[in-house]
C-alpha cells in the first residue's frame, strides 16, 4: 500500500514540471504551475532495539527499517491573482503519518484539512496468561494460573493508543472588518492502555489488565468577529461530543473462580469513562479609547452534560440478589455549568505611564440532581444498607489585579502590580474561603540595541477561612496543599543580549519559595531553582548554531504520621519526606551551507540527566509504643533514586546534485536509560497481585537514513530532531 | 521569471495610493528596486507580502513597506544613511517594542490579538517581531522566526524546552502538538494565556473523556489539573507533580495503605501504578460503587 503511494507520487514528479525554490522559502509557487517536492528513501538501523525494548523508544515516533518517506508537496496557484492550493503529507510509511490539504488566498480566505496520527505506546513488555475475548472481557482458566505460569506467559501485542485528529478549517475575511471561522474535528481514539482492577481493597488483591479504548470525539467550532481600528467584537460557539463505545472492561479475579460474599467476585468490572457533550459559547469585545486605553471584555459559558447508563452496581452474582432489592438510580442526569467573566482595561495617559487593572470571575456549578444510592457494595465484596449520596462540588474563583508601569526614558521601565485571588468551595471541602495577595515589582532594563533585562519579583500569601479537618481516620492535623495557607516568594531575571544582529544570548535564572506555615502535617515547604542560557551566532543567511544549557533543582518535604486504631498519636509513627530533584538539560543545533548551492550540513543534539530522590525518616526516632508490627509499619525507609537519561541527536550532511536533486545522509542516535524501582523488571505475579509487567525498558537506538529529495526547499528544512 | 521580475510586477499592479503620495513617502518601488531587492523578492513569497504587493485592501496596505517601516523619502534620499523615523524590526533594533507593535496591531489587533495589550508579553516588551518574521518564510505557518512554535517560544522559555526532554512528556518534539495547542502567546482572558477559561477546559480539549460530570467526582481533579499534573513535562509518571504513592499522600494519609517498606505485602501501595492499581478511576468515575474510584 505505502510502496504503491510512493510510486504512483513519484511518477507524478517525473511528469510535473519542478520550479527553483529559494533556499529559505517553503511556499513558492509560480503562477500557473504546479510544484511538487519530495524526499523519500530508505532507513538501516545500525544499532537496532528489541521488539520488548521499544516501548520508549516508540512512545509517540514510529521508526521502522527499510523504506522512508519523509514527505512530499505539491503547490499549485492557478493564476497571479487567484488562489494557493497545496498538499503535505509527512512520514508516510510510519505509523505517526500526516496529511495536509489546503487553500488560502491571503487577506481572503483559507481553507485546510488535516490528518496527524500521533500514536502513544505504553508497553511493549506486557504479559498475560490470560485472554481477551471479547475485546474489554479478560478471562482467566480454570483453574486459575499459578505464580510460575503468570510470569512465564507470553508477550502482548504492543499496548498502545492510536490517536486520528481529522480536522477541517474554513476561514474567510469577506471584507476588512469582518472574520468568518468555523471549524470540525473528528478525533478517534483507539486502542488499549494498562488499567488496573481491584478485587478488594485494601488488603487483598488486585490484577492490571488493559482497558479497551476506542472513542470518537466531535467538536464543532465556528467563530465569528467584526473588528475596526476602535471597536472589536468577537463571537464564538462550540460543540463537543465524546463518544465511547467501551462502558466497562472486565477482568477475571486471579484468586478465585466463584463469587462468594467474602471473599469477593470472580470477575471484577470498572465502569469506562462515560460519553458527554459540552456547548461553549463565548462574547468578546474590546474598544480603543483617547489616552490610548482600551478595555476588554470576555464572557464564556459552557454547558456540560453526561446521561450514560449506568453499569449494574456488582458483579458478584451473590450480592447481586441482595443488590436487587433495592430500587437504584440508572443515570446520573449529569449536568454541570461554567461561567467566566473577564474585564480587562489598560491605559497610557502620559508616555511613560501604562496603568492596568483586571477583574476574572470563574464558576463551576453541578446542577446534576441530588443522588443517592440506598445500598453500599465495595469491589464485589461487601454490601451493607449503608446510603451513599454523590456530592456536587461546585466552586468560584475571583481574580483581581492592578500594575502600574513608569518608563524611565528608553533606558528603564519599573511595574508594580497587586493580585488578588480567592477561592469558594463547597462545604464538603476542608476549606470554604482562600484569599491569596501577590504584590510584585518587574524591572525592565534596555541598554541601546543591545542588552534587555528584566528582573520580576513576586510575593504572596493565601490564608483560609478555619480548616475543617477531616473525619474517620484521615490524620485531622493533615493540610491539604491545595487549600492550605501558604506563603510564596519569587525572583527571575531574563537577560537577552544582541552584541550583533547575528549574534545573541539569552540568559535566565530564577528562586521560589513555597511555605505551608499551618501545615503540622502535609506539604511543608517547595523550593525551585533554575539557572541557564542559550547562544545563537548566525553570521550569515548560511549559517547558524546554537548550544543551550539549563539547571534545575526542585526540593520539597512532606511529613504525616503512621497512624492505627491503637496508635492514633505515637509522636515516633512520625515521618518526614525529603523529595530532590536536579535536573541538567544541554542542546544544541547547526546548520551550515558549506559548499553553497552544492553541500549542507547540520544537525541538533540533546542531552538530560535528571536524578530523583525520596528521603523518608523517623525525625522523632525509631518508631517504639506499638506491636513488633505497627512499628515495623511506622518505620520509614529511603526509596531508591529514580533516574533518567535521555540523549536524542541527529547529524546530516546534504549533498544537491542540481538545483532541484539533492541526497541527505542522516544519522541519528536515540539512547535512553532510566531507573524506577517501581516498574523495572516487574514480574506479572508479584505477591498476590498481578501486573501486565509493563515497564518502559532502555533502549540504544542508532540508525541511518538516506533519502532523496526532489525540490527539497519546498517541503521545508525544518525537520524534527528525530 | 526571476522573483526581482515578480515584485516588480506585483508592485505595477499596485494602484498608486494618495498616501504614498505624501509628504515624507517614497513609495515601494523606490525600496524594492534600489537597495532591497532581495528582501522584497522574499516578502512577495509571504503571505503579508501577496496581501501588500500584489492585491492591498486598503490605503494603508497600499503604501506597502512603508505602511510598517515608515516614510522612507529622508532616507532614500541620503542613500540609506538616514534612518530618521524609520521603525526597524530587526532583533537588535532600537525602535522600542512598544512602538514596533503598534505597527502591527493598527491591523491585527482582532481575533486572536484581542487581547494583545496589557497581556503577560506586552507588558514583558515582547515585540511581535520577536516571534514573527513576516519578510521571509521561515516556518511553515505564522510567520515564524523559528521553524516551529516550540523553537519560537523557547527563545525565552528556555526552562519549557528542557521540560520537553522529561521522560513524561507531550509530543511537542514530534510536533503533533504545539504551546499553542494550549497557550494563546498573544494574550489571553484566561489565566496562563490558556486557550481556554480554565486549565481544565483546555485540558478537555483533548482529554475529552476526562470532562465528566462523573458520578463521582474527585475534588482536586474537578478544580484543576495542574493539581497533580505538570503538563510542560515532568521526571515522573504520568506528567505528575511527585510520583505516587507520595503524591497522594499530600492530601490522603497513609493509614490502610502502607507505603513505609517495599515487601511483598506493601506491594500494591508502592508498585507498578502503586495507588492507581485499586483506585484505578482516580478522575472520576462512572459506576455505582465506584464512591472510591476502584471502579
Amino acid at each position: 500500500m505505502h510502496r504503491a503511494l510512493v510510486l504512483a507520487l513519484a511518477g507524478m514528479a517525473l511528469i510535473l514540471e519542478p520550479r527553483v525554490a529559494s533556499a529559505q522559502d517553503t511556499t513558492t509557487t509560480i503562477p500557473g504551475r504546479v510544484t511538487v517536492g519530495l524526499d523519500a528513501g530508505g532507513r538501516v538501523f545500525t544499532k537496532s532495539v528489541d521488539s520488548v525494548d521499544l516501548g520508549k523508544f516508540e512512545e509517540y515516533k514510529h521508526v521502522p527499517s527499510g523504506l522512508v518517506f519523509q514527505g512530499f508537496r505539491a503547490d499549485w496557484r492557478p493564476t497571479a491573482a487567484g488562489p494557493d492550493f497545496w498538499m503535505t503529507g509527512r512520514q508516510l510509511a510510519e505509523r505517526d503519518k500526516s496529511f495536509w490539504l489546503g487553500a488560502r488566498k491571503p487577506g481572503q480566505f483559507t481553507a485546510m484539512a488535516f490528518w496527524d496520527r500521533i500514536p502513544h505506546t505504553f508497553s511493549t513488555t506486557g504479559q498475560s496468561a490470560g485472554t481477551e475475548a471479547p475485546i474489554g472481557r479478560h478471562k482467566l482458566p480454570d483453574p486459575r494460573p499459578d505464580t510460575s505460569t503468570w510470569n512465564s506467559s507470553p508477550l502482548l501485542s504492543p499496548i498502545r493508543t492510536m490517536w486520528d485528529p481529522v480536522k477541517f478549517v474554513v476561514g474567510a475575511t469577506p471584507s476588512e472588518h469582518w472574520n468568518l471561522r468555523a471549524e470540525y474535528l473528528w478525533l478517534d481514539k483507539s486502542g488499549e492502555r494498562p488499567v488496573g482492577m481491584s478485587f478488594g481493597s485494601p488488603g487483598t488483591n488486585h490484577r492490571e489488565v488493559t482497558e479497551p479504548i476506542d472513542q470518537t470525539v466531535h467538536d464543532l467550532r465556528v467563530s465569528p468577529s467584526y473588528a475596526t481600528r476602535q471597536y472589536q467584537l468577537s463571537f464564538s460557539y462550540a460543540y463537543s461530543r465524546l463518544v465511547n463505545n467501551y462502558a466497562s472492561v472486565s477482568a477475571d479475579n486471579p484468586l478465585q473462580t466463584v463469587d462468594t460474599r467474602t471473599a469477593g467476585a470472580a470477575t471484577g468490572r470498572d465502569a469506562l469513562t462515560p460519553g458527554n457533550f459540552a456547548h461553549t459559547a463565548m462574547l468578546a469585545g474590546g474598544v480603543n479609547l483617547p489616552s490610548r486605553t482600551r478595555l476588554t471584555g470576555t464572557v464564556t459559558m459552557s454547558w456540560r452534560g453526561q446521561d450514560e447508563p449506568f453499569i449494574p452496581m456488582t458483579s458478584n452474582s451473590v450480592l447481586a440478589d441482595s443488590v436487587e432489592t433495592v430500587t437504584l438510580p440508572t443515570s446520573l442526569q449529569g449536568d454541570t455549568r461554567t461561567t467566566m467573566v473577564n474585564l480587562r482595561a489598560t491605559s497610557r495617559p502620559t508616555t511613560p505611564l501604562t496603568l492596568s487593572g483586571l477583574y476574572r470571575h470563574f464558576d463551576f456549578s453541578d446542577e446534576t440532581p441530588e443522588i443517592t444510592f440506598p445500598v453500599r457494595v465495595v469491589n464485589d465484596r461487601t454490601f451493607s444498607r449503608t446510603e451513599e449520596t454523590r456530592h456536587t462540588l461546585p466552586y468560584s474563583r475571583d481574580q483581581a489585579d492592578v500594575s502600574a508601569a513608569w518608563r524611565f526614558g528608553p533606558l528603564a521601565k519599573l511595574t508594580a502590580g497587586y493580585g488578588w485571588e480567592r477561592w469558594e468551595r463547597a462545604e464538603i471541602r476542608n476549606v470554604d474561603e482562600t484569599n491569596e495577595h501577590s504584590p510584585r515589582l518587574a524591572l525592565d532594563v534596555t541598554a541601546k540595541d543591545w542588552l534587555h533585562f528584566r528582573g520580576t519579583w513576586s510575593t504572596g500569601w493565601r490564608r483560609g477561612t478555619e480548616y475543617e479537618e477531616e473525619q474517620e481516620v484521615q490524620n485531622p492535623k493533615m493540610r491539604r496543599f491545595d487549600q492550605a495557607d501558604r506563603d510564596r516568594e519569587r525572583f527571575d531575571l531574563l537577560a537577552d543580549i544582541t552584541p550583533t544582529g547575528q549574534l545573541g544570548f539569552t540568559l535566565l535564572g530564577g528562586v521560589g519559595t513555597i511555605d505551608y506555615p499551618e501545615s503540622e502535617y502535609g506539604l511543608q515547604y517547595e523550593r525551585t531553582a533554575v539557572v541557564g542560557g542559550s547562544a545563537d551566532w548566525s553570521p550569515s543567511p548560511r549559517f547558524g548554531l546554537g548550544v543551550s544549557y539549563t539547571y534545575e533543582a526542585f526540593t520539597a518535604t512532606q511529613t504525616d504520621q503512621t497512624r492505627d486504631p491503637t496508635q492514633l498519636d505515637n509522636p515516633t509513627y512520625v515521618w518526614a519526606s525529603d523529595h530532590s530533584d536536579f535536573i541538567n538539560t544541554l542542546g544544541g543545533y547547526l546548520d551550515a551551507v558549506l559548499i553553497p548551492g552544492r553541500l549542507a550540513a547540520g544537525g541538533r543534539v540533546d542531552w538530560t540527566r535528571a536524578e530523583f530522590t525520596v528521603v523518608t525518616v523517623n525525625p522523632n526516632g525509631t518508631p517504639t509504643g506499638g506491636t513488633a508490627g505497627q512499628n515495623d509499619g511506622a518505620t520509614a525507609k529511603p526509596w531508591p533514586q529514580f533516574t533518567h537519561e535521555w540523549v536524542p541527536a541527529s547529524l546530516f550532511v546534504r549533498y544537491s546534485v542540481t538545483t532541484q536533486v539533492a541526497v541527505t545522509v542522516q544519522y541519528s542516535i536515540d539512547r535512553f536509560e532510566g531507573e524506577d524501582f517501581r516498574t523495572d523488571g516487574l514480574q506479572p505475579a508479584t505477591g498476590t497481585d498481578i501486573y501486565l509487567g509493563n515497564d518502559y525498558r532502555n533502549y540504544n537506538a542508532q540508525w541511518l537514513t538516506i533519502t532523496l529529495s526532489y525540490h527539497l526547499p519546498l517541503i521545508g528544512t525544518g525537520r524534527p530532531p528525530l | 521569471m526571476t522573483a526581482a521580475a515578480g515584485v516588480a510586477l506585483g508592485l505595477a499592479a499596485v494602484p498608486l495610493a494618495r498616501a504614498q503620495q505624501a509628504a515624507g513617502y517614497a513609495g515601494s518601488q523606490e525600496c524594492t528596486t534600489a537597495c532591497h531587492e532581495q528582501e522584497a523578492a522574499r516578502f512577495l513569497r509571504t503571505p503579508m507580502g501577496r496581501v501588500f504587493l500584489e492585491g492591498p485592501r486598503s490605503d494603508l496596505e497600499r503604501q506597502g513597506c512603508e505602511a510598517c517601516h515608515g516614510p522612507g523619502k529622508a532616507h532614500v534620499e541620503s542613500g540609506g544613511e538616514d534612518m530618521t523615523g524609520m521603525i526597524r524590526f530587526a532583533r537588535n533594533s532600537t525602535t522600542p517594542a512598544d512602538e514596533r507593535n503598534r505597527v502591527c496591531i493598527q491591523c491585527h489587533e482582532k481575533t486572536a490579538r484581542l487581547y494583545w495589550q496589557a497581556s503577560p508579553h506586552e507588558a514583558s516588551e515582547v515585540a511581535c517581531s520577536d516571534c514573527h518574521n513576516v519578510m521571509t518564510n521561515v516556518s511553515e505557518r505564522a510567520n515564524l522566526q523559528k521553524p516551529t512554535v516550540m523553537a519560537t517560544c523557547t527563545q525565552c522559555h528556555l526552562q519549557r524546552q528542557s521540560q520537553q526532554m522529561r521522560s513524561s512528556r507531550m509530543p511537542l518534539w514530534e510536533q503533533k502538538m504545539q504551546c499553542s495547542s494550549c497557550h494563546n502567546p498573544h494574550g489571553s482572558p484566561n489565566e496562563k494565556l490558556l486557550v481556554a477559561s480554565s486549565v481544565n477546559e483546555t485540558c478537555y480539549n483533548c482529554h475529552t473523556e476526562k470532562r465528566g460530570p462523573f458520578l463521582w467526582e474527585h475534588p482536586p481533579v474537578v478544580e484543576s489539573c495542574s493539581n497533580c499534573h505538570e503538563p510542560h513535562g515532568s521526571t515522573k509518571e504520568k506528567m505528575l507533580k511527585l510520583p505516587k504513592p507520595r503524591l497522594c499522600q499530600q492530601c490522603h494519609d497513609p493509614t490502610r495503605h502502607p507505603t513505609r517498606s517495599l515487601g511483598p505485602a506493601d506491594t500494591k501501595y508502592v508498585m507498578g501504578r502503586q495507588c492507581a492499581n485499586c483506585h484505578t478511576m482516580i478522575h472520576g468515575s462512572n459506576h455505582p460503587s465506584g464512591f472510591a474510584f476502584t471502579r
